[in-house]
C-alpha cells in the first residue's frame, strides 16, 4: 500500500480510513514513523491489516504497531477487537502458536563478577533448556496431566515444584486463563503437546542472558528489580506442537462453518465464527487450553534456567536467584473491557505479534506493579538489544490496551540466507560478546539481525506515540536457539 | 526471478516477509500434491532414513484448496508424531477428498521445523494443461 493513501495524524501515527476499500467496517491505525512505513516497500502488513478491518462485530479500529510485518491472513503486530459475545473469533487473528510469549528474569549477578563463567553458563543453559526441530523434553505427560496443564498454565508447575508464588504472580492472567477446557481439544493436539513442555522449540524462539544496558525509569526499573550491570535471562517461546494444532484443526472447521453464519471474509486464513455459535465458543474454550500449556512450557524452562545458574555460579557469585520481572503473551485472544466511542463495551482483543500493554491502575496486574502500569517485553533480533516499556493510560485509549511485540522482519528468510552465512555470523556474534548456542546454523541465519528493523527505532515510536514507556534496555551477552 | 527460488520443475519458493511459501505445478491435481509433498520436505531439509513402512491415510476435503491444506497438514503431523516421512507417495481425488498410499521412513534428520499449512492465499486450480498450487507455511 502506497504511504500516500494513508491520512497522516502525526509523526508516530496514521490512519487508513473505511473509505479506502467499501468491505471495511473499522478504520485501520498505524502507529510508526515515516521512515518505518518507507521500509515497508513490497511487504503486504497493510492490505492485510485491510483485510481484517473487515471482519464482523469489530469495534474502534484495527491497529498496526511499528514492528508490523507481512504475516498469513492477519498482520504480525495487529490489534483487532470484536464486540463480546456477538462479534467474531478468528483464530487466524490470534495465529498457530497461542501465547508465544516472553518471560523475563533478574537478577543480583553483576556482570562484571561472571564475564568468565559466561562461555559454561551458555553452554550449561544450552544443555539444560531442549531446543532445536523436533526435540523434546524431560516430561513426558499422560492424559490426566495435559489436563492440568491445559486447565492449571503455570499453577500447575507450581504444584509440581517448578514453580514459586511470585513466578505466577507476575504473569499474564496470573500464569491461568480462566475458562480453558480440555474436552474442546482434539486428540491430535494432546499428542503432539505431550513431549514438549519445558522446550524452546525453533524458528524465532530463543533463550537469551543478557546485562541491563541502560536504565530510563529508575523507580520501575528498581520495582522490576533492573539495575544496570546485572544480569537478566528472557525466554521466548509459546504453545509448541498443541497450540499448532489447536489453531489448525479450528482453521479447518471453521472454514465450513463460516457460511453458516453468513460471513464473507477476503482471505480464507481470516476464517471466523460468532463467539456466542457453538464454534466460536468451543475455539476459546481450546485456545484458553493452549494459552495455559505456553504458561507452563515457559514456566518449566524457568525453572531449567535456574538449575543452570546455580550449576554455573555456585561459588562465584553468593546470590544466583534468579527473580521474575513478568511474562506476557504477544499472541492471544482475551476478553477485556475497554472504553470504545466513550462507552464500557467487553470485547475480545485478538494480538497477533502484539502486546497487552496495560496502563495503571488496571485490575489485572499484579499488585507490585498496578500503580506503574504493565511491564512490557519487547526483544530484539539476535545480537541488538531488547526493552522493558509500560503500559500507558494513553495505551488504554488508543491501541485496546497494546503495543508492539518485537522487532519485525523486513527481509525473507531466503533472502536472510542468501545474504548471511550462519556460521560467520556466530562468529561476529561471539567477536561482539554473544556467547551463541545453536542447533541450526541456516536457522541462526534466517534470524540474523539484518533480516529485522532497528528494534531501537520501533521502541522510539511506540514511546513518542505514548503507547508505551521506557524502563530500560538490555544488551545480550547470550545467546541458545533451536 | 527475483520473487521466487527454483528449486525443481515441479516446486518453487516463493518470496515471503515472515515464513515460506511455495509454488508447485503438476500434469494432474495428484500430480501436484505428490509435488508439494516434495517441495514442503526439500524446504524443511527432512530427510528419510531407515524402516521403509506401509502408509495410508484419507484427506476429508470440501474443495481442492482443502485437499492441498489437508494433505500436507497431515503429512506435517505424522512428521512430529511418528517421526516419519512419507516417500514414493500416490495421491487419489476421492468425492470426499483424497486417498493416499506410499512407504514411510523414519525421519532422519530436519533443519526447519514448519509449524501449520496456513489457508493465507492457498490456491490449486487447473490452469491450461498443468495444476498449479500455491501454499504458504507457518515457521
Amino acid at each position: 500500500m502506497d504511504i500516500d493513501a494513508l491520512e497522516r495524524v502525526n509523526d508516530n501515527e496514521w490512519l487508513v480510513p473505511t473509505s479506502y476499500r467499501e468491505d471495511m467496517r473499522v478504520p485501520v491505525r498505524i502507529f510508526a514513523s515515516r521512515e518505518i512505513l518507507e521500509r515497508l516497500e513490497g511487504d503486504r502488513s497493510l492490505e492485510q491489516a485491510v483485510n481484517s478491518a473487515t471482519l464482523p462485530g469489530l469495534v474502534g479500529h484495527v491497529t498496526v504497531m511499528p514492528d508490523m510485518h507481512q504475516g498469513y491472513g492477519f498482520p504480525i503486530g495487529g490489534v483487532a477487537a470484536t464486540e463480546y459475545p456477538t462479534g467474531v473469533v478468528s483464530p487466524g487473528a490470534i495465529g498457530y502458536d497461542i501465547n508465544c510469549g516472553v518471560r523475563l528474569l533478574a537478577s543480583e549477578v553483576e556482570y562484571d563478577d561472571v564475564d568468565h563463567c559466561l562461555d559454561e553458563l551458555a553452554t550449561n543453559l544450552n544443555r539444560r533448556c531442549p531446543s532445536g526441530v523436533g526435540v523434546g523434553g524431560e516430561l513426558t505427560l499422560d492424559e490426566g496431566e495435559m489436563k492440568n496443564v491445559a486447565t492449571d498454565g503455570a499453577r500447575w508447575a507450581l504444584k509440581r515444584g517448578k514453580a514459586r508464588e511470585r513466578d505466577v504472580e507476575r504473569t499474564e492472567e496470573g500464569g491461568r486463563v480462566e475458562g480453558a477446557d480440555p474436552a474442546a481439544v482434539g486428540e491430535r493436539a494432546r499428542d503432539r503437546g505431550s513431549t514438549q513442555v519445558g522446550t524452546l522449540g525453533s524458528g524465532n524462539h530463543f533463550l537469551e542472558v543478557e546485562v541491563v544496558d541502560e536504565v530510563f525509569d529508575e523507580e520501575a526499573a528498581d520495582r522490576m528489580d533492573l539495575r544496570e550491570g546485572r544480569l537478566t535471562v528472557q525466554i521466548h517461546t509459546g504453545s509448541r506442537g498443541y497450540g499448532h494444532q489447536i489453531c489448525t484443526d479450528f482453521v479447518d472447521w471453521f472454514q465450513d462453518v463460516m457460511h453458516d453464519y453468513g460471513i464473507e471474509i477476503p482471505d480464507r486464513q481470516l476464517v471466523c465464527a460468532p463467539m456466542d455459535s457453538e464454534p466460536g465458543g468451543a475455539y476459546l474454550r481450546a485456545m484458553r487450553c493452549a494459552a495455559n500449556y505456553a504458561f507452563a512450557n515457559r514456566q518449566v524452562l524457568c525453572d531449567l534456567a535456574r538449575l543452570a545458574f546455580h550449576e554455573t555460579l555456585s561459588g562465584v557469585v553468593g546470590d544466583r536467584e534468579l527473580h521474575q520481572v513478568y511474562d506476557i503473551a504477544h499472541n492471544m485472544g482475551k476478553i477485556e473491557r475497554h472504553r470504545v466511542d466513550g462507552e464500557s463495551v467487553e470485547v475480545c482483543v485478538h494480538r497477533k505479534g502484539a502486546t497487552r500493554a496495560f496502563g495503571p491502575g488496571a485490575e489485572d496486574l499484579p499488585e507490585a506493579y498496578r500503580d506503574l502500569g504493565q511491564p512490557v517485553i519487547i526483544p530484539g533480533s539476535m545480537g541488538t538489544a531488547s526493552w522493558v516499556l509500560l503500559g500507558t493510560d494513553r495505551s488504554m485509549e488508543q491501541s485496546f490496551g497494546s503495543t508492539a511485540h518485537g522487532a519485525g522482519r523486513t527481509k525473507s528468510r531466503r533472502q536472510a540466507k542468501q545474504d548471511v552465512w550462519g556460521e560467520s555470523l556466530a562468529d561476529d556474534l561471539e567477536e561482539a560478546g554473544v556467547r551463541v548456542r545453536v542447533q541450526s546454523y541456516a536457522g541462526l541465519a534466517e534470524e540474523a539481525p539484518s533480516a529485522y528493523k532497528d528494534v531501537d527505532s520501533v521502541v522510539q515510536s511506540v514511546h513518542r506515540a505514548g503507547i508505551a514507556d521506557r524502563v530500560a534496555r538490555l544488551k545480550p551477552v547470550a545467546v541458545i536457539k533451536g | 526471478m527475483s520473487a521466487f527460488e527454483r528449486l525443481s520443475d515441479a516446486y518453487c519458493e516463493l518470496d515471503h516477509t515472515a515464513d515460506w511459501a511455495l509454488e508447485v505445478r503438476g500434469p494432474t491435481l495428484c500430480g501436484a500434491l505428490e509435488a508439494a509433498a516434495r517441495g514442503m520436505y526439500e524446504m524443511e531439509g527432512a530427510d528419510a532414513g531407515p524402516n521403509p513402512r506401509p502408509i495410508a491415510f484419507d484427506v476429508e476435503a470440501r474443495d481442492d484448496v482443502s485437499r492441498l491444506v489437508g494433505f500436507l497438514s497431515e503429512l506435517l503431523y505424522l512428521q512430529e508424531v511418528e517421526r516419519s516421512v512419507a516417500t514414493d507417495l500416490t495421491v487419489e481425488s476421492t468425492v470426499d477428498g483424497l486417498s493416499v498410499e506410499g512407504e514411510g521412513r523414519d525421519l532422519a534428520g530436519l533443519d526447519k521445523e514448519i509449524k501449520a499449512v496456513t489457508w493465507h492465499a492457498a490456491a490449486l486450480e487447473r490452469q491450461g494443461d498443468e495444476w498449479i498450487g500455491r501454499v504458504t507455511f507457518d515457521v
